[in-house]
């Protein structure tokens, strides 16, 4: 039975309850879930799902009725896809005067049994490529060869559309499968450097095309790639994103050189559940398109979204999708999209939670995550996986050792977030606090091993303070040097500056 | 059956899509061995060991600094000193962050026949008073009598500053730095100041020691 239809399990009580407990269940669930009394976007989208579960298992004859097609469907299915594990940073809080804060981290983890590393799923794409003047030279050079290695890479089950913009957008190859290797490969070599950026052009091109043939079971997906800015059109680029990420497209960013606005390509990654990366030489180009593509293929669940619904006293701070792929997540908009589940690797998120002062001793719960997905190769689409998270509130906690995995998953963030803040300083104008938030994050990746990027830190630190100013290079650097921190192991092998420009994350020295 | 959606069991959760009891936990938490640390352990969790920032509670990595506030690697490790012969010496005290409202601190410059003994105030500025400088008046401890011009203290060097129950040492951009126990200060970034530390502005050499009524 398709799970998403499981109503007991959004209810999360068994089918053999009584009407009594069901209710009871609704009424909880409802208070902390409510519009009026909990202003999360998430609460909003888990309270529907509760009341329409309800609605059926709260009226004895409905749920007769949905118990007795529920019982055709068949058993269901008793091993899951994926687990999602939730560990909060204590387990015990203590009772306080002021506010509190507690980190919780959710990880899903495929289940290896099934032998899901084998398969390759059937892409969808449309490969968006800027051959603007600037493009000129190297960079439109190895595009061409790394889109031909793609080109070869892809079967007669995948489809690939090739759009390239500058001033105006040309679909050079429209949507379809992969048959006539060599003319595609052809017609990718004519393309020529010229005009200026504008990137709506090029990804609604891009979309449209995906568009045609985009499947559930499909993964449907945008590589845009690009050195500039656009002009303008930053808003309808947006917009578009989200359009596309309703009609389940993910698009994903490569930013080469340090021309191209970062905030903007994140912004458009993170919409739909794709990643942002950035390539700082040409040469770089040829693996970073190979590894995507190879890994949108090894996806063995898409359309991964999450919805956090925390009690209604309990803020959200902030969120950080961990792995794959560290990328700040937006909270603006509920449920967040993370793209796609591989079968090899986890998917997590840490975020930090502000708790109110004058807790009372007892169990409270937290926060209620829900994780959507579907699963590509089983037909399961929408599929569920629901928990419920809580803590104990105590007046002497014991002392914790705090969980290994979110000690080192925080220290790598503080690490991104300080060059964010020390951006975020110069914004203000405050050269002096900007040059010492460098110098501290120089000193902490120093003693993390992480010589060359703390060479980059103060020599960012020295520009600053002598010149008011970051360097492109020098930011781009330590925004995506710290972010790659977070996607490898705890022994971290030192990321070198120059390993921004293969893209590989070294886990041998 | 009653299902209480915040029992004691939600904590480890492998959930399952048809586990309908989502308060149905797999393990029962162990908990650590209680050690009842009292009050002090909320001033450790929440003041910087390294900058004296105020942290909420719950915060594993100071949100100034960057320094780990949690686990063992919470304690800072300062560099023991050689060859500090003085009765301080052994001073069940050394180390300690702790400066209340009594006391008062002892800085023994070296080579300095006599230490000096002061209660500080709020803020304490360090420097060598320059008779052509106007700013001699703001000096709360004039080094020139300790051989300040030929040791490179600048005239506003670095302050020491009280909080609620800590000192901290501040660089205030002096040409010659400010080392703590060796360590190099990054200007305007305070540091504690513990009891039996290792002062030097530029190569003039202190120690300072808590002395408690």
């Amino acid at each position: 039975m398709n799970n998403a239809q499981d109503l007991y399990a959004i209810l999360g009580v068994s089918p053999s309850a009584s009407l009594e407990d069901i209710r009871s269940t609704y009424r909880n669930l409802a208070r902390r879930l409510h519009p009026d009394s909990n202003p999360s976007q998430g609460a909003a989208v888990q309270f529907r799902e509760i009341a329409a579960a309800y609605e059926v298992l709260g009226d004895a004859v409905a749920r007769d009725r949905y118990d007795a097609r529920r019982q055709q469907s068949g058993p269901l299915e008793n091993k899951p896809y994926f687990t999602l594990r939730v560990t909060p940073s204590k387990r015990v809080i203590p009772i306080l005067n002021e506010a509190q804060v507690l980190y919780v981290l959710a990880e899903l983890l495929p289940d290896r049994s099934r032998g899901m590393q084998q398969l390759e799923s059937q892409l969808n794409l449309a490969i968006v490529v800027d051959h603007s003047l600037s493009m000129k030279g190297p960079r439109l050079e190895r595009v061409k060869v790394a889109t031909h290695q793609i080109i070869d890479q892809l079967t007669n089950k995948d489809r690939l559309a090739i759009v390239t913009f500058s001033d105006r957008a040309e679909v050079l190859v429209p949507s379809a499968l992969v048959t006539d290797k060599p003319g595609l490969k052809a017609k990718v070599t004519m393309t020529q450097a010229n005009g200026a950026t504008e990137m709506f052009q090029g990804l609604e091109a891009g979309y449209k095309e995906v568009l045609r043939n985009v499947s559930r079971n499909l993964v449907n997906h945008i590589i845009l790639i690009t050195d500039g800015r656009t002009y303008g059109d930053e808003p309808q680029c947006l917009a578009l994103a989200d359009r596309a990420a309703q009609d389940g497209i993910g698009i994903s960013a490569m930013g080469i050189g340090e021309e191209w606005n970062d905030v903007f390509l994140d912004q458009l990654a993170s919409r739909t559940g794709g990643t942002s990366e950035y390539i700082n030489s040409p040469n770089a180009v040829v693996r970073f398109l190979n590894d995507k593509v190879r890994t949108l293929g090894q996806a063995f669940a898409e359309r991964v979204s999450v919805s956090l619904a925390p009690d209604p006293d309990i803020k959200i701070e902030s969120a950080f999708r961990l792995m794959p792929n560290p990328q700040p997540v937006s909270l603006t908009t509920d449920p967040i999209l993370i793209g796609q589940l591989q079968a090899t690797s986890t998917a997590s998120l840490i975020m930090q939670l502000q708790i109110p002062p004058g807790q009372k001793p007892g169990f409270r719960s937290l926060i209620r995550i829900n994780v959507m997905a579907d699963i590509l190769r089983e037909q399961m689409l929408g599929y569920r996986v629901i928990a419920d998270t809580s803590v104990e509130v105590s007046a002497q906690p014991p002392v914790e050792e705090p969980p290994l995995v979110i000690l080192d998953a925080l220290g790598k963030l503080t690490l991104y977030r300080m060059q964010e803040k020390a951006g975020e300083a110069l914004a203000r104008g405050d050269v002096q606090e900007a040059t010492r938030r460098l110098e501290n994050l120089a000193t902490r990746l120093l003693s993390a091993g992480q010589e060359e990027l703390a060479n980059a830190a103060m020599a960012e630190a020295r520009r600053v303070s002598q010149t008011n100013m970051l360097s492109e290079e020098g930011h781009k650097t330590l925004k995506y040097g710290t972010r790659l921190l977070l996607a490898a192991n705890a022994n971290t092998a030192p990321v070198r500056t120059s390993s921004l420009q293969t893209g590989s994350i070294s886990t041998d020295s | 059956m009653q299902v209480e959606n915040w029992s004691r069991t939600c904590w480890w959760r492998e959930s399952e899509p048809d586990n309908h009891g989502t308060t149905i936990s797999k393990e029962e938490p162990a908990l650590a061995p209680s050690i009842f640390c009292g009050a002090f352990a909320h001033t450790i969790m929440n003041t910087c060991p390294y900058c004296a920032h105020s942290n909420m509670e719950g915060i594993f990595y100071c949100e100034e600094c960057g320094q780990i506030l949690v686990g063992e690697r919470a304690t800072l490790a300062t560099n023991k000193l050689v060859g500090v012969t003085s009765e301080l010496v052994g001073r069940n005290t050394w180390g300690t962050a702790r400066f209340g409202r009594q006391a008062s601190i002892i800085i023994h410059i070296r080579d300095a026949a006599e230490p000096l003994i002061l209660q500080p105030k709020e803020e304490m500025i360090l420097g060598r008073a320059d008779r052509n400088s106007p700013t001699a008046s703001n000096l709360s401890l004039d080094l020139t009598p300790f051989g300040a011009q030929e040791k490179g203290v600048s005239r506003i060097h670095a302050a020491i500053r009280r909080g609620e129950d800590t000192l901290t040492l501040v660089d205030l951009g002096s040409v010659n730095g400010t080392h703590l126990n060796g360590q190099r200060l990054i200007p305007n970034q305070p540091r504690v100041l513990r009891d039996g530390d290792e002062v030097r502005l530029g190569k003039l050499v202190c120690h300072v020691y808590f002395k408690y009524q």
